[in-house]
């Protein structure tokens, strides 16, 4: 389902993506076929086990699919180091469960998704801390993750994630695990970040105010993707 | 946060692991330099000797067992000096005995007339005069066993009384006990033998005298060895033999070493699956997280190394203080032996790391972080 929202090409396409698992046993996804383009704004819904994660893998170079093809900026089924320079560069990852490094404080969680950039060792500190700072987390840079409420690992997640300065974040059920009042800051948040930084948000997650503030709706049920506009979705929520 | 401040971190993880990691590394350098340093030590202290007494070749028996059992007749000498290239020869009788209740002793005996004899510098006192069952020094040795001069010492039961304290600056020199060799000879009860000849060149410093020289003496007899000071211990079977065990038992504890390294970092690289998980799904390439399991190894074995190394020196040091007065067994680990301990140590945290640090960059970040 291509989505021209701009002249320029998708930035992630799948083409009839399919992903199973144990010998084709388990089917999570099956010819999915989707664009994001630069500076969309998508949710991706639906019921547990529908296929949501799987898609957040795929579209992250995290895991393959089985059938299909995944395309980023043009490139058809970058090979796993390419994945890897993406994540490096122009994807960021923001995870449900947190994935800090529990023996790193706030700023060198930040500061590891930065090695082996361009920037020096203060630079990379110094970068850091604006990204802290830029999600009101400053006074928290030298503080280890367990020592961090849920809403506090989330934002030096997100930092995190926008440390290289991604054109493309994927935010796996960022609102999952909080307190209503903290999940819903977070999502500000994102969506505050999505218009500042400029760059597409594909954001994962069961949350329906969250769902309903995003252009674009991707539900996915049984592995199978069914994209809703807006308007008709508003309608029938 | 800097790459080093990164490892620490990670090694520090689990304090208890990695420290003894570390010290399985340390004692396995330090047992390779203490048991190379003493092989090469006696090498080094023959050739010291000799050197300060001004020998250029020593013959002893072809194919003994240890030096101490080269049996060689007296009067050989005399066919040796009239050899050409030929400066001097002194016949030695040498021994190695226990002397006093802790101290054991080469004992040396030197014609007076022989250029050994003449060459050796004393602190106080006078050489011994034939007949007069004197006896000189190596101060090291004198101290040890707390003797001046006019003190009285046994050897195999017979008193000697100190005449003269000698100012040599070698190890095995400053343990040393002169004596005539005649009453050596007799205490011993090997008259007309000795057990090497030492031999002054006319021209040592001509290779094409030294090397001719050691042909013709070598023709002398089949069963005499000729070698020149910096080799003379090589021939010794007991040294080769002690080299070789040396040798072995060092790189079997080298071997533990890289297995110890190999098992921590495989336990630490199960363990942080997750982790790794993390660093691939931000972005860090195989060829970067394979780099931080392997310098993980790089750095244990790096520091057990460099404490292996002053282990190794303080086994060498204790080595020489307990056997011979003096440092006399010159158990030595150089600058050298130490950096390629050193260098022994990074690579076998690299051979150990290897491993680990591969699996660890082959892993699938999805089935990674869902661990």
């Amino acid at each position: 389902m291509p989505h021209p929202h701009t002249d320029c090409p998708p930035l992630v396409r799948l083409e009839q993506v399919g992903r199973s698992f144990d010998a084709g046993r388990i089917v999570a996804l099956q010819a999915v076929d989707l664009a994001i383009d630069p500076g969309d704004l998508v949710a991706v819904h639906g019921p547990s086990g529908s296929g949501k994660s799987t898609l957040f893998n795929l579209m992250a170079g995290l895991d393959r699919p089985s059938t299909g093809t995944v395309v980023f900026d043009g490139r058809p089924m970058p090979t796993p180091a390419e994945w890897a320079r993406l994540r490096h560069g122009r994807i960021g990852l923001v995870f449900q469960d947190f994935n800090l490094l529990p023996t790193l404080t706030a700023v060198e969680n930040i500061e590891l998704a930065m090695f082996g950039g361009v920037r020096g060792t203060a630079e990379r500190r110094r970068h850091a801390l604006d990204r802290l700072a830029e999600l009101g987390m400053a006074q928290c840079a030298d503080r280890l993750p367990q020592l961090l409420s849920g809403g506090e690992r989330r934002r030096v997640s997100v930092a995190r994630a926008l440390a290289n300065h991604p054109e493309l974040l994927l935010a796996d059920e960022p609102t999952a695990n909080l307190d209503s009042a903290t999940g819903a800051m977070v999502a500000e948040l994102l969506l505050a970040l999505h218009r500042s930084h400029a760059m597409a948000l594909v954001i994962v997650t069961h949350d329906q105010g969250l769902i309903a503030r995003c252009p674009r709706r991707v539900r996915l049920l049984d592995g199978r993707a069914t994209e809703h506009a807006a308007a008709v979705a508003l309608a029938i929520a | 946060m800097t790459w080093l401040d990164l490892l620490l971190r990670n090694l520090w993880r689990r304090p208890g692991r990695s420290g003894f990691t570390l010290i399985g590394v340390a004692l396995a350098v330090g047992s390779f330099l203490t048991l190379v340093g003493l092989s090469r030590g006696m090498d080094a202290a023959a050739q010291d000797s000799l050197d300060e007494r001004g020998v250029d070749l020593v013959v002893v028996r072809r194919d003994i067992m240890e030096f101490f059992a080269s049996v060689l007749p007296e009067e050989l000498e005399a066919d040796i000096l009239r050899l050409p290239g030929v400066a001097e020869v002194s016949a030695e009788l040498a021994t190695l005995t226990p002397m006093g209740e802790d101290a054991h002793a080469i004992v040396a005996g030197w014609r007076p007339d022989s250029f050994e004899w003449r060459s050796v510098k004393l602190v106080r006192g006078s050489m011994p005069e034939r007949g007069q069952h004197g006896v000189v020094l190596g101060d090291a040795l004198a101290g040890a066993l707390h003797a001046d001069i006019g003190s009285v010492v046994a050897f195999s039961f017979t008193p000697f009384r100190v005449t003269g304290i000698a100012a040599f600056t070698s190890a095995l020199n400053r343990g040393i006990a002169v004596l005539c060799l005649d009453e050596l000879q007799a205490l011993l009860a090997r008259p007309n033998q000795v057990t090497m000849f030492n031999v002054r060149l006319a021209q040592p410093a001509d290779a094409a005298a030294l090397a001719s020289a050691r042909t013709e003496i070598a023709a002398l007899r089949p069963d005499l060895s000729v070698t020149t000071t910096d080799a003379v211990m090589r021939g010794n079977k007991a040294v080769q033999v002690l080299a070789a065990a040396s040798g072995a038992i060092a790189l079997v504890a080298l071997t533990m070493a890289a297995l110890s390294v190999l098992n921590t970092l495989a336990m630490a690289v199960e363990e942080r699956t997750r982790d790794i998980g993390i660093l691939a799904a931000i972005g860090w390439s195989r060829a970067r997280i394979l780099a931080l399991i392997l310098s993980e190894g790089l750095l244990l074995a790096g520091l057990g190394g460099l404490l292996g190394a002053g282990l190794g020196w303080l086994g060498n040091h204790t080595l020489n203080l307990l056997v011979v007065p003096g440092g006399g067994l010159s158990a030595r680990a150089t600058v050298t032996l130490m950096l390629l301990a050193l260098a022994a140590s990074l690579a076998l945290g690299a051979c150990g790391a290897l491993w680990p640090a591969w699996r660890a960059a082959r892993l699938d970040p999805a089935s990674a972080l869902r661990r």
